[in-house]
């Protein structure tokens, strides 16, 4: 699938694009923070974006919020990518609008299955 | 210490006070005192004049009675005659000691002494004659003389008067001093103190007066000042050490998702094939990173805890379920070790309030240790129960046993005892002190019996238990 990434660190960028190249085959466009995934996001129809929690300009949950809100890009999957890993920020990572949570620092071996299991139980909830 | 110069002006102005009021009783007491020797001494001279009217008449009527006697002519005249002298001898001593001053004294003296020797009847009424004016003479002095008494008991009762109302004032401006520069002041003070007490910092750094309680009220406002900047000081630290656990959490994961991602990401071989020498090596790296990655998760939710930054989502939930969900949850580690770990569910339905994944990291906690540190083929037991108003969870080892003196150590940070010995999981040393503080952020205690060679059981109690099962058994 066709994936946007936003993520600040540009080694987490790189070790992040090239796991969900080379291990789940996915099409990675790589943002540098909030507003750059949300110009991105409108020029570029994207089918997952995942976004980082603490980020420069704009942070990952204000930006999903903001991606919410507009109709050319609210039907966009998002599923967090963030090392922030209290209780409080994945509520507020859920209720910003996001189908998925996942805690950093992740497994290359897993990432790509767990994507792909988060984004196939959104797209069933969503045809049932 | 005191920045406030000492202050005694209170009890200058109350000595002051009563000073005064001691003055004017001692004055008064004087001139009560006066006025009431005036009044015995003008009553003392009014009785005494009436005395010596009365004697007077008396003398008037032996004298009388004795001319009459003496023209008579009774038989016994001579002896009534003798009877008679004796009466008018002791009236003239009686008038002779009443006489005021030594002239009057020496003036009835000598009349008597003429009267005694005399036996004429002339003479006698010249006698009479002249003690007559001499008595006259003291009416007259008697007049002025009751005046007199009668003005020093108007004075005796103007200076009672005059004291009542002037002690009455003095004790009215008393009260109100006390009222107003002494109880309002400490009501004030009072007020300030249960505020400050309440929480409110902020005060004013002057008294509002120069005297001893504005003294205490300084003071008291120096000492708040420094407990404020304390607090404030400590508001401060909380708010870094609480911002350093979020931004360390997110700057210490950062680099590492990066590491564990590179190392997992080689290990995939999604980017190229690698020698088993390669992935040995790199095998150690990751299981290392994790460990690394174990610590900080350890480290940062025990600070937490520790700054009360925790908060606890406490519902009531089935103790069951918690202790079901920790042991499936370590399922993997069960064939590495060869250990089999059974549920004993001593009562049944046991459910508390707790904050179900931070029970459940307990649990695991325990159970984790258990299992490392059992030898392969024996049974961990994780028991649960209810014990008064407590649930109480155990789990049972056949382990080595932590030795006696271990046991007050085993909750404190960084405390691995024998991690060499078990090789399986790495621990951290913060397994215990993190489940010791959830317990007791949970109102709980946590504790082992342990012997060595004998195996260990780590139990904690949770308050607030309830058995669901005893009242459906009931119903
Ligand atoms: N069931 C047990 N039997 C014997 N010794 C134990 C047992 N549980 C704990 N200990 C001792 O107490 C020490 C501290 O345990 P703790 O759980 O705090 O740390 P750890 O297990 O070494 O590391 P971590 O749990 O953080 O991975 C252990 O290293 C071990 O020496
Ligand atoms: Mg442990």
């Amino acid at each position: 699938m066709k994936i946007l990434l936003a993520e600040d660190d540009p080694s987490v960028q790189i070790v992040a694009k090239l796991t969900l190249q080379k291990v789940g085959g996915h099409d990675v466009t790589v943002a540098n923070n909030g507003l750059e995934a949300i110009s991105l996001a409108l020029k570029t129809k994207f089918d997952l974006i995942l976004l980082d929690g603490m980020m420069p300009e704009l942070d990952g949950f204000n930006a999903c919020r903001k991606l919410k809100a507009n109709s050319k890009t609210k039907d966009i999957p998002v599923i967090f990518l963030t090392a922030k890993n209290q209780q409080a920020d994945i509520e507020e990572g859920l209720g910003a609008g996001g189908i998925g949570y996942i805690v950093k620092p992740f497994d290359a071996a897993q990432i790509c299955d767990e994507i792909q299991k988060i984004y196939n139980k959104h797209l069933w909830s969503k045809t049932a | 210490m005191s920045i406030v110069p000492k202050q005694h002006r209170l009890q200058r102005q109350l000595r002051r006070l009563l000073f005064i009021l001691a003055l004017l009783t001692g004055l008064n007491a004087f001139f009560f005192w006066k006025s009431l020797d005036n009044l015995f001494e003008a009553n003392g001279k009014v009785s005494r004049a009436y005395k010596l009217i009365s004697w007077s008449g008396d003398l008037d009527r032996a004298l009388s009675d004795e001319n009459k006697i003496r023209d008579g002519n009774d038989k016994h005249k001579k002896e009534n005659l003798a009877n008679l002298r004796t009466e008018i001898k002791f009236l003239f001593k009686q008038i002779g000691q009443l006489a005021s001053g030594k002239d009057d004294t020496k003036f009835i003296h000598q009349l008597q002494k003429q009267w005694t020797s005399s036996h004429d009847d002339t003479d006698t009424r010249q006698l009479l004659i002249l003690l007559r004016s001499f008595v006259k003479n003291e009416q007259r002095l008697l007049e002025p003389l009751e005046s007199k008494a009668a003005d020093a008991s108007k004075a005796t009762i103007s200076i009672i008067v005059v004291y009542v109302v002037v002690f009455g004032f003095a004790i009215l401006f008393l009260s109100q001093y006390l009222t107003g520069r002494v109880f309002q002041p400490l009501h004030r003070l009072s007020d300030k103190i249960k505020n400050f007490q309440a929480g409110q910092y902020e005060l004013p750094t002057r008294a509002l007066d120069d005297n001893e309680i504005g003294q205490i009220e300084s003071q008291f406002y120096y000492m708040a000042g420094r407990v404020g900047e304390t607090v404030t000081e400590l508001k401060e630290l909380d708010r870094v050490k609480t911002d350093f656990i979020s931004i360390a959490s997110h700057e210490l994961r950062t680099p590492m998702t990066s590491v564990k991602g590179s190392l997992s990401l080689i290990l995939t071989e999604a980017l190229s094939k690698i020698s088993p020498e390669v992935k040995e090596v790199l095998t150690i790296a990751e299981k290392e990173t994790d460990r690394l990655i174990r610590l900080i998760n350890d480290i940062l939710d025990l600070t937490k805890m520790e700054t009360k930054k925790l908060s606890l989502d406490k519902k009531r939930t089935s103790i069951g379920e918690i202790v079901e969900a920790a042991v499936a949850g370590l399922s993997g580690l069960y064939e590495v070790t060869k250990v089999t770990v059974k549920i004993d569910p001593k009562s049944p339905n046991v459910s508390a309030l707790v904050d179900r994944d931070r029970i459940q990291q307990v649990i695991t906690n325990l159970l984790s240790n258990a299992v490392k540190f059992s030898p392969a083929g024996s049974t961990v037991i994780v028991g649960y129960e209810v014990d008064g108003t407590n649930a109480v969870v155990s789990v049972k080892d056949k382990g080595p046993g932590i030795k006696q003196e271990d046991h007050a150590h085993v909750f404190d940070k960084f405390r691995s005892m024998d991690a060499g010995k078990s090789k399986i999981i790495r621990g951290t040393g913060l397994g215990l002190p993190i489940c010791k503080a959830i317990i007791e952020q949970h109102g709980g205690q946590i504790g082992l019996h342990s012997r060595v060679g004998s195996g260990s059981t780590f139990f904690f109690t949770l308050p607030d238990a309830s058995q669901s099962g005893k009242v459906k058994a009931a119903a």
